[in-house]
């Protein structure tokens, strides 16, 4: 079968065969982004609090998202404690969770209140392959 | 009007492609584009706490909360796509798996961990929270990481 590779610089393409040698490979997929954006300074002012939008795809997609929170770092989806990462201080003793969720037609994100109100910003991506459902 | 670069698969013909993963690439589309990769061990001195919760002992016994950070700089000037994972050093709490995805929380009554990773625009941050029944010894907590290219444009 005809294959096309394009390696970086310095690599062999028919030594070389770790994906990231290449640039590109017919026999590879790649992650594509299909769509990304971000929603900022939200205001989580009741416990849960939820965001969601119509992401408009025909399927349920792989996706990231993340969130910075008060003090200016950027998580991933989880928990957190009430005060947030702080690195250097000490955390709280009660944790809040950033759950983002999908299906076929909305995109949320629900965030639980652990303490006061505060406001987060959310980035999200979305993939173009599907997550398997069945 | 633009000028699109794609490249289809082979038997895929260019001008009837229509599902995205037809093509190699497609200039139309970015690409989780990932630049560095590491370990980072964070040691948790549990002789170093920041709060004693008394318990009734035997039932339950006395705990010491114990928190430690450490920071690398990535250097480069923006929010990047990131993800983190927490490796096996607190094997079987993480379920005996090799990795698993951080942020990660387990909770009972008398112990708690929250191990997470995070970034902002100039470094990348592994935090371990632990709430247990010691306070002597040390544990080691293993993360690994991977930074993309990607800016978050915050």
């Amino acid at each position: 079968m005809f294959n096309f590779i394009v390696t970086k610089k310095t690599k062999d393409a028919f030594l070389d065969t770790a994906p990231n040698d290449k640039i590109v490979d017919f026999n590879l997929n790649t992650f594509k982004i299909l769509a990304k954006g971000k929603f900022l300074n939200q205001a989580v002012n009741a416990d849960p609090t939820e965001f969601f939008f119509e992401h408009g795809f025909p399927f349920i997609p792989n996706f990231y998202a993340y969130c910075r929170f008060p003090d200016g770092t950027v998580a991933l989806a989880g928990p957190f404690s009430v005060n947030f990462q702080g690195l250097g201080t000490t955390p709280g003793t009660h944790y809040g969770t950033f759950t983002p969720e999908i299906d076929a037609t909305k995109f949320y994100f629900t965030l639980t209140r652990p303490g006061s109100n505060y406001n987060v910003d959310i980035i999200w991506r979305i993939f173009e392959v599907p997550i398997p459902t069945v | 009007m633009s000028i699109i670069i794609a490249q289809t698969k082979p038997t895929i013909d260019i001008f009837e492609a229509f599902d995205i993963d037809d093509y190699n690439f497609h200039s139309g589309f970015d690409t989780l584009k990932y630049g560095a990769t590491g370990k980072v061990t964070v040691q948790v001195n549990y002789a170093d706490f920041f709060n004693f919760l008394p318990g009734s002992p035997p039932i339950i016994a006395d705990q010491w909360e114990h928190y430690k950070g450490v920071a690398i700089e990535h250097d480069l000037g923006y929010f990047p796509d990131f993800s983190g994972y927490v490796l096996d050093a607190l094997d079987p709490i993480t379920f005996g798996h090799n990795a698993v995805q951080a942020p990660f929380v387990l909770a009972f009554i008398a112990f708690g961990v929250l191990l997470s990773v995070f970034v902002d625009d100039e470094k990348l941050y592994f935090s371990v929270y632990i709430r247990n029944s010691s306070n002597s010894g040390t544990v080691d907590i293993e993360f690994s990481w991977r930074l993309f290219k990607n800016d978050l444009e915050l």
